[in-house]
């Protein structure tokens, strides 16, 4: 037997007790999809067999190296591609049948706007072709373009957006219907740490609203952040499929954290440990992530303008003299 | 009211499109599920079929609010790629058109014709390459920049995107023609009327019938008054202004002359074509007139001086057409064929046409069986019988129209049954004053409601009313024509003598004129889009540019290669006599080969038969040439066929575009 297919064979989707006896969100079994040439001949693999199940109301990732085959799930999901065996089923129906798409939103890779709209003929263009009334639509787009922080270049041609603000109009045109299903290709990329941190708020409170979030992403630090449950990728086959804190918690270890201990209490600690077996491996003050860091400086130039970092070799500067007007 | 030779039968096309468009539709199915195999394995033709009734289902769920967001978005994409550049073209067409125009040598009908070609040809030409590249070019780039993907996931049908599409192009197309139409509608106007350069016209001066001529040559204005009959008054000067500065009388009798010409010329002339047959010099209904030599088979020719009349039947005559008319207004141009020449060459001919009753009937026994006419014996002055199975029964002649007819060999039969003659009795002839007819010129004749005329067998003058006399029960009228100038003859066409209703006005044949333009365009958008679905923009837009050529240039000659009309045979055979250098009308020897090649291009025959009958018929949209020669485009005859032709293909292309989208990866490299 092959060591893929023993892999594939061993990893069954096992939702939790609460969500077996519901139909999952995202069903997909024994899903392939060949890429072929203009004369039918096979060209990639892009998946491989891949089954797994998406359940209401949590955050799901999938995760892969570039060419791992998770844009091309999702591109399958959406009906963008066909596949080549397997099925789908997606909030109970095809991946190709119209309606599903009245409950979804999909924020692409890079957003496939048209640039020559501003962002309120974008909205209002999206909210069309869910065939909602004049008034509604006036009433979404003023909510989501205030929501992704938008207000301020509302009359703007995309055109003329930089890529963040491009990714923030792309996820209100994903979120213009009110979804049951959000589908994230690359969220935060090209955003700033704040944008991150408010895509990966957003999606929390979209998970708390009781919505759906399936998204894929390079960016390991973000998908451990947000996501409930995710699915790791490679060369088309699934690899890992579990909740985030079973896959990452080590049940080898144990990992202790206290308030600032001096050294002769540490000293005492290591010996009651050596006592009962157990091999100390390192002891020292924890770090902070760079995200953390970043966001709290921000905060705080925010709460305090003029403060500026002096490096402790730099000549301090010349007092600068008052004017006479202001005496 | 307008009788047409060809008219639409609106059933018959119907019925035809129908088989057609089924056949079509089963053949893209069997193509599309094969294709399926390749692209989707097993599971393709599974696939395809799945569609067909999402395809319906997707018809009746169609939302207007998507389409129109679809349709509105094509719109301003299609602005935003500066499509509407092509107005500061037309303007600069229009700008310095004139300068290449003016041409004082020409006759005044060539000088208006000339306006009216240019500013049709030029909205033509401007728009044709545009709407073909936008509609052409419009999704395959929204497929490449991924703005599609950002639509199909959202709730929308196949059928919306394609309609919307189409229904954006369509809406941009039509605001162009507009804008240019209007705009070519108020230079023709304006330009006719400052340019003519040669005009002369006839009307009452002080109570006096006043011919004045007028022409404008580089450097000089001569205008020259008749009245009665010498010129009274012959003036020449440098130009226009000059004219209006030195006799400002004169100036103001020409404009009032040039005025009457614009009237008379900026019109859309509505004629009435009749079927035309022959009658030989013994009196008896002949097929053709006589052959000349002219190899051209156009017009066949009448001896004058003989027995040789040429027949021209028209039907529909009504009295609403006589009182509006104020009579009958006959237009004729004749080609005449001469056999002595000297003086009487730039002499015209003489002519006589003869207003003729005609009453056709056919016999009918009791039980309303018809009898054929050899059968038919006559036993009064209205009693007939006929013998049927060896027995005599009485017969009645009930009368037909001349559209139950047709005119075959020298006979009259009906149509549906060939041995049922019908008896056409010429009850009542009217010859009027013959009169003298120039060669192509536009010689008109009018015969007032009231007729008045001598009768040779009553000896005294006798008045007739048109109506109520000359034209039958079936409201049929027969006119005949002869050549008096023996030893000439007088070439006729069908075309060559027709009534003239009450013309629209130039407004109304130009707006037509548009019209078809607009439905030429609307085919374009409706291919282009369609091609788009399935190829890239460069290959879409060639294919829609060859669809137009061959629907265009090359339409009749398909035609004539499918009939077998053309000689040298198929494309191999053809091939074969150049490279042996066969003459094209020797026949190939009577070998295995050549047997097999002449099967081979009867199977590529029908190859370009298909051909021939999917790519759409282009010639019928252009309806340029009616108003430009001064007459209404006939809504029967032209403007129904087109908007038959645009929708048939509408449904097929939608169904075609559909397909291609709902079966593509759209993600696919």
């Amino acid at each position: 037997m092959d060591t893929n297919e023993a892999v594939s064979q061993e990893i069954q989707p096992e939702p939790d007790s609460s969500q077996a006896t519901a139909e999952p969100v995202i069903k997909i079994r024994n899903l392939s999809k060949i890429y072929r040439d203009f004369w039918g001949r096979p060209k990639v693999q892009a998946l491989n067999s891949l089954s797994l199940d998406v359940h209401k109301g949590e955050v799901f990732g999938l995760l892969g190296p570039n060419g791992s085959g998770k844009t091309t799930t999702m591109k399958l999901l959406l009906g963008l591609l066909f596949p080549s065996g397997g099925e789908i089923s997606i909030l109970g129906e095809t991946a190709t049948n119209v309606e599903k798409n009245e409950r979804i939103g999909y924020l692409p890779e890079e957003s496939y706007l048209y640039k020559f709209l501003n962002a309120v003929e974008t909205l209002d263009f999206y909210g069309r072709l869910f065939n909602m009334s004049k008034s509604e639509r006036r009433e979404r787009v003023d909510h989501y373009i205030e929501m992704v922080g938008l207000s301020h270049a509302k009359h703007r041609q995309l055109k003329e957006y930089s890529k963040g603000m491009t990714r923030r109009i792309g996820l209100a045109q994903a979120l213009i219907n009110d979804p049951d299903l959000v589908l994230l290709d690359e969220p935060t990329t090209g955003l700033d740490p704040l944008g991150t941190r408010d895509m990966k708020d957003l999606i929390l409170k979209l998970r708390d609203e009781g919505k759906t979030v399936v998204m894929c992403s390079h960016l390991l630090a973000d998908v451990q952040d947000v996501c409930d449950r995710i699915a790791i990728l490679y060369e088309g086959e699934l690899k890992q499929l579990g909740r985030v804190e079973d896959l990452l918690t080590e049940q080898g270890r144990t990992q202790l954290m206290t308030s600032k201990l001096d050294d002769s209490v540490v000293a005492e600690v290591r010996e009651v440990l050596q006592r009962h077996g157990a091999t100390v491996e390192s002891v020292e003050h924890p770090t902070s992530t760079l995200e953390e860091l970043f966001l709290r400086t921000v905060e705080e130039s925010r709460e305090r303008p003029g403060r500026r970092f002096v490096p402790e070799d730099a000549v301090p500067p010349e007092p600068v003299e008052e004017s006479s007007e202001s005496e | 009211m307008s009788i047409e030779t060809e008219p639409f039968v609106f059933l018959d096309a119907i019925q035809h499109w129908a088989q057609a468009v089924s056949a079509f539709l089963v053949l893209v199915i069997i193509g599309a599920c094969g294709l399926s195999v390749l692209t989707h394995g097993k599971s393709g033709p599974m696939l395809v079929l799945r569609w067909i009734p999402r395809f319906f289902a997707d018809l009746f769920q169609l939302s207007p609010r998507r389409v129109f967001a679809i349709a509105q978005l094509t719109f301003r994409e299609a602005v935003r790629r500066k499509a509407l550049v092509v107005f500061g073209m037309f303007a600069l067409l229009f700008m310095f058109g004139s300068w290449f125009m003016d041409n004082p040598n020409e006759k005044m009908d060539l000088q208006v014709k000339n306006y009216i070609s240019f500013v049709l040809t030029a909205i033509t030409w401007l728009l044709l390459p545009v709407v073909l590249l936008i509609s052409c070019w419009g999704l395959p780039e929204d497929i490449r920049n991924r703005s599609l993907h950002t639509v199909v996931t959202k709730p929308v049908r196949k059928t919306e995107i394609v309609i919307g599409r189409m229904l954006g192009f369509g809406s941009l197309m039509t605001i162009m023609v507009v804008v240019m139409g209007l705009t070519g509608y108020v230079w023709i106007d304006r330009e006719v009327a400052h340019n003519l350069t040669v005009y002369s016209e006839s009307f009452e001066v002080d109570g006096e019938e006043t011919l004045v001529e007028y022409v404008d040559l580089d450097g000089s204005v001569t205008v020259r008054v008749t009245s009665g009959e010498d010129p009274t008054q012959v003036t020449t000067a440098v130009s226009r202004a000059a004219l209006r500065q030195d006799n400002p009388e004169l100036h103001d009798l020409a404009e009032r002359a040039r005025r009457a010409a614009l009237k008379r010329h900026l019109v859309a002339k509505r004629p009435v074509l009749g079927t035309i047959s022959f009658k030989g010099g013994d009196g008896n209904p002949t097929e053709l007139g006589v052959n000349t030599g002219d190899i051209w088979e156009y017009r066949t020719y009448i001896a004058g001086g003989t027995q040789w009349r040429a027949i021209w039947d028209f039907e529909n005559i009504d009295a609403e057409v006589i009182r509006r008319g104020n009579g009958l207004r006959l237009e004729s141009s004749f080609e005449a064929f001469r056999t002595h020449k000297g003086d009487d060459i730039q002499q015209t001919l003489l002519l006589q046409f003869s207003l003729v009753r005609v009453n056709r009937n056919v016999f009918r026994d009791a039980d309303g069986n018809a009898v054929t006419a050899s059968a038919v014996r006559k036993t009064g002055e209205s009693s007939y019988e006929a013998s049927v199975d060896g027995e005599t029964v009485s017969v009645d002649p009930v009368p037909v129209s001349a559209r139950e007819v047709e005119v075959h060999g020298k006979a009259y039969v009906l149509v549906d049954d060939p041995d049922v003659a019908v008896q056409v009795l010429e009850t009542l002839k009217v010859p009027l004053p013959s009169f003298n007819i120039s060669e192509f010129g536009e010689n008109i004749t009018l015969i007032r409601s009231r007729v008045d005329f001598y009768d040779q067998d009553s000896g005294e003058r006798r008045e007739l009313d048109l109506f109520q006399d000359l034209v039958n029960d079936q409201q049929e009228l027969r006119i005949e024509v002869a050549c008096l100038d023996s030893g000439q003859y007088l070439g006729m066409a069908q075309r060559d003598l027709f009534v003239q209703l009450p013309s629209n006005s130039f407004a109304i044949g130009y707006a037509k004129a548009i019209c078809g333009i607009w439905l030429m365009l609307t085919m374009i958008v409706v291919l282009g889009v369609t091609s788009s679905c399935f190829l890239k923009g460069p290959v879409a837009s060639l294919l829609t540019l060859v669809m137009l050529l061959v629907g265009q240039g090359f339409k009749s000659f398909l035609e004539k290669i499918v009939k077998g009309d053309v000689e040298g045979g198929g494309p191999i055979e053809s091939i074969i006599r150049i490279i042996r250098q066969i003459n094209l009308i020797d026949d190939l020897p009577d070998t295995k080969f050549y047997a097999t090649v002449k099967s081979i291009d009867s199977f590529l025959n029908e190859g370009l038969y298909i051909v021939e009958n999917i790519v759409p018929d282009f010639r019928s949209f252009q309806m340029d040439t009616y108003i430009a020669n001064g007459f209404d485009v006939p809504w029967s005859q032209a403007l129904a066929p087109s908007i038959g032709i645009a929708l048939a293909y509408l449904i097929p292309c939608l169904v075609i575009a559909y397909y291609s989208l709902s079966l593509r990866e759209l993600e696919h490299k």
